[in-house]
């Protein structure tokens, strides 16, 4: 009981200080969350919708956990699930493999495209000790203005706007419901997400990072390369982020355009958040991100409350995570013992 | 100073339970003017609980807290600090970029206008050290201080505020004899001031020196309290254990066994203020306690991590058994049988945010196969330490945060004997310990030796070194000022090797 309050905290406190925005505009919050509801969850095709856009979330929400469990803040989530999609776009457009195969390279290539934007800032905070806030932040903004440069010029592959050339329909998930845009690509989001809980939990390498993530001079004692794991957890972590870019592209979109993720990769960082660093949490907490964003929509067109409260929601989340961690350090007086903010996000 | 006949602290009654133990037990405790009162007690046996009552930190669930004879209630620190009483705590709060006058006018800064009056604080802060005898220098930044110069600017901070109580909790666990003297030599000076000293320590022999009159705690209950003229350390451990465990002093001479561990001209950067390591050798033999002593920062740090394969040499070469392992990397030196206590068991040594079955596999995680680990053979080795050191209410499941300084130590030491090494470094093995922890850790060191181990002790506690060790090496400024038996090892020869003076 306790747990699910501590849990759902955040969450509850930051729909009741929404409602408190709604109710100052004249505007009834109730009606508000009702339709945003009902919007997630009205018909058969709502809920495929709410579950297809809740794919992106768990994919880059689980990455996010990885790397804030290796004391890593990756910033980066959002240049590295348009790395990934770029890649995917680029390959489901150029090659033509048999179905099965060419979805299994498109995959392949999202995850590599965001694993290698992520290792750019790994190998730099491995080799350097560049802090990989910093160096993730910048290099989002060169994925998404280098992407569009890219899709404006030499991979332009439409007439009508910025975009890449659609993909070869070998490509194209297949559809769970027919008629919805929810695509296998949400089981392979929860399946990844367990695997990766899986792989933290019990695997050396999970141990290592994990270790790493809680005090970097027992890694050394222990005889784990610090750089090494830090590498590879900047690696997995983005070749989550690519996965749901990928998935984005083969799944929805269809070709890649700048228009893809209207900052998925940043509500990740409170979907991992809010999951307390944990993959498993973060299929729930993907869940309810992905009602938000769905349900914002019949909100805005049947309550008439912009669709932006829900990045008001999104950042008093954050808020109140955050201020649970600083109530927590503020209440241990005297313990004398520091440990990275990352690892009290996730503990 | 006032004459009034009433102690300065008193605690009348004080119990205080945490869900099923009941830390404090009707305590009666009082500490008067012009006293150095010594606590000591097991770890777990509800000191710190008290001192937290003292301090305002908790509350108590029956008995009264009495200043002056006064009842008080304290709701929070400051209510302690408003009535005079000054703590300081084992784990420092410094902010290490600032000098030590910011660290200790911290929230109390002289004011000029809207400024810092950075003059007047530097000039408060060294009159207070002036009049304490504190050698400190008010305008040097904390990360350029020792353990003992921290220390120091912690005490000034709690002398800033001019208190007639002053609580010291475990204040020389990190301290060289020296440093340690040096604080003795204040907290007699608190005294003749007229302050009310508490002092806390697990070591007998400073209670016994220091102290106006001792009180020992058990289980939460007060054993006694006796006046320094009739406490001898055999009595006072006596008390403190309920029975004194049989004491191995006098052992037979190991037989020398072959050399195991060579260390050969080794040169290292040093960390901090110390020294490094100048070219120094050593070698130790199978069965064979090798006892190293040294001031702080004289290269003792360096010497075990060099040995444990964390730090790297500038010259010099490191062999065990007869293998090169100057260039080996952590896991291949462990596979060669060298195994490592460091000194700081909470930031270095265990993992406190996890289990005991995790903590049990930290440094062979990598030994198994497919890659996963070994959680059936992390629960048997921890269990194993469980049962060896006799680690009450023992949890495999529960974060090791939740066990007692003393049974973090044990498992760390468990762990890192569950084999019979070739080369076992121990470094200050029972800082922070309570004496019954301390014997069955030291009974362990001796299985390693018996078992054929080479095991250097590194210790800043004399008295453990001469009382393990069957050769004494002294470091001095990163090299050895000289080698002892126990038998020569007596405070002014060591004292004066320690200090860098040729015997």
């Amino acid at each position: 009981m306790r747990w699910l309050v501590s849990r759902t905290a955040p969450v509850v406190l930051a729909l009741v200080v929404g409602a408190v925005v709604v109710a100052t505009t004249h505007a009834n919050p109730l009606d508000a969350y009702a339709a945003l509801v009902q919007g997630a969850f009205g018909s058969l095709e709502a809920v495929s919708e709410t579950l297809a856009q809740t794919t992106v979330f768990i994919f880059a929400g689980a990455g996010l956990a990885i790397a804030f469990r290796a004391g890593l803040f990756n910033i980066g989530a959002e240049g590295q699930l348009v790395a990934g999609a770029l890649c995917a776009a680029v390959a489901g457009a150029q090659l033509h493999f048999p179905a099965p195969i060419e979805v299994v390279v498109c995959v392949l290539a999202g995850a590599g495209g965001g694993a290698i934007w992520a290792s750019i800032a790994g190998i730099l905070r491995a080799r350097y000790g560049a802090s990989e806030v910093i160096t993730t932040i910048m290099l989002n903004y060169i994925a998404a203005l280098g992407a569009n440069f890219l899709v404006a010029g030499p991979l332009r592959g439409s007439a009508f706007a910025p975009e890449t050339a659609a993909i070869d329909p070998a490509a194209m998930l297949p559809p769970l419901v027919p008629g919805t845009r929810l695509t296998i690509a949400f089981p392979f989001a929860i399946v990844s997400a367990i695997a990766l809980w899986w792989w933290l939990g019990r695997s050396v390498a999970g141990f290592e990072l994990r270790t790493v993530g809680s005090s970097e001079r027992v890694a050394r004692y222990a005889g784990i390369s610090v750089p090494r794991a830090i590498m590879r957890a900047m690696a997995l972590s983005g070749a989550l982020a690519g996965l749901g870019g990928a998935c984005e592209v083969l799944a929805l979109f269809h070709r890649f355009n700048a228009q893809l993720s209207p900052g998925y990769g940043f509500t990740s960082i409170a979907v991992a958040l809010l999951a307390r660093s944990n993959p498993l949490g973060v299929i729930a907490s993907g869940l309810f991100f992905g009602v938000l964003q769905n349900g914002a929509l019949s909100m805005q067109a049947q309550a008439g409350i912009s669709k932006d409260l829900i990045a008001i929601i999104e950042g008093l989340i954050i808020l109140f995570v955050s201020a649970r961690w600083i109530g927590a350090r503020l209440s241990v007086r005297h313990g004398g013992q520091d440990a990275p903010a990352t690892e009290q996000l996730a503990s | 100073m006032t004459t009034s006949a009433h102690p300065a602290l008193e605690a009348r009654g004080i119990t205080k339970r945490f869900a099923s133990v009941t830390a404090n037990d009707g305590i009666d405790f009082d500490v008067r003017r012009g006293e150095i009162h010594g606590l000591i007690g097991e770890n777990g046996a509800g000191k710190s609980t008290l001192m937290n009552i003292f301090y305002g930190m908790l509350a108590p669930d029956a008995g009264t807290i009495l200043v002056n004879g006064v009842p008080v209630i304290f709701h929070n620190c400051a209510d302690a600090m408003h009535a005079g009483i000054g703590m300081v705590f084992q784990h420092y709060l410094l902010v290490e970029r600032f000098t030590v006058a910011q660290n200790v006018l911290l929230g109390k800064e002289p004011a000029r206008g809207m400024l810092v009056d950075a003059g007047a604080a530097a000039a408060s802060v060294a009159d207070i050290a002036r009049r304490y005898g504190f050698s400190v220098d008010s305008s040097a930044a904390v990360e350029t201080l020792g353990v003992g110069a921290r220390q120091q600017v912690e005490l000034l901070r709690v002398l800033s505020r001019e208190p007639d109580i002053v609580i010291l909790d475990e204040p020389t666990a990190a301290l060289s004899p020296s440093e340690a003297d040096t604080l003795f030599e204040v907290m007699a000076r608190l005294r003749d001031r007229g302050c009310a000293v508490i002092f806390i320590t697990h070591k007998l022999k400073e209670v016994a020196r220091v102290c106006d009159r001792i009180t020992v705690l058990r289980k939460g209950r007060i054993c006694g309290t006796v006046d320094r003229a009739r406490a001898d350390t055999d009595a006072l451990a006596a008390l403190i254990v309920g029975d004194l465990p049989a004491v191995t002093t006098a052992q037979a001479p190991a037989p020398k066994g072959k050399v195991v561990l060579d260390v050969v001209g080794v040169h290292a950067a040093g960390s901090h203020a110390s020294a490094g390591l100048r070219g120094l050798s050593l070698d130790g033999n199978a069965g064979e306690i090798v006892g190293v002593a040294g001031v702080e920062g004289n290269g003792q740090l360096e010497l075990a991590e060099a040995i444990f394969g964390l730090r790297s040499l500038t010259s010099g070469r490191i062999t065990v058994d007869g293998h090169d392992v100057t260039h080996a990397t952590v896991p291949e030196r462990r596979r060669r049988g060298i195994r490592y206590v460091p000194p700081d068991r909470h930031g270095e040594g265990l993992l406190l945010d996890f289990d005991a079955i995790e903590n049990a596999q930290i440094g062979d995680q990598g030994a198994h196969r497919f890659g996963l680990l070994d959680n059936a053979l992390g629960r048997r080795k921890a269990a194993r330490i469980a049962t060896d050191f006799a680690l009450p209410h023992y949890d495999e499941t529960s974060p090791l945060r939740s066990y007692s300084g003393g049974m973090q130590q044990k498992f760390l030491i468990g762990r890192e004997t569950s084999d019979v090494p070739r080369v076992l470094v121990v470094f200050a093995p029972t800082r922070g310990v309570d004496v019954g922890a301390a014997e069955s850790i030291y009974a362990r060191l001796r299985e390693m030796q018996a078992g054929a181990a080479c095991v250097i002790l590194f210790s800043y506690d004399l008295d453990e070194i001469r009382r393990l060790s069957d050769r004494i090496l002294v470091l001095h400024g990163g090299e050895i000022a000289g080698e002892l038996t126990p038998d020569q090892a007596d405070d002014i020869t060591l004292g004066r090797l320690m200090s860098g003076a040729h015997v």
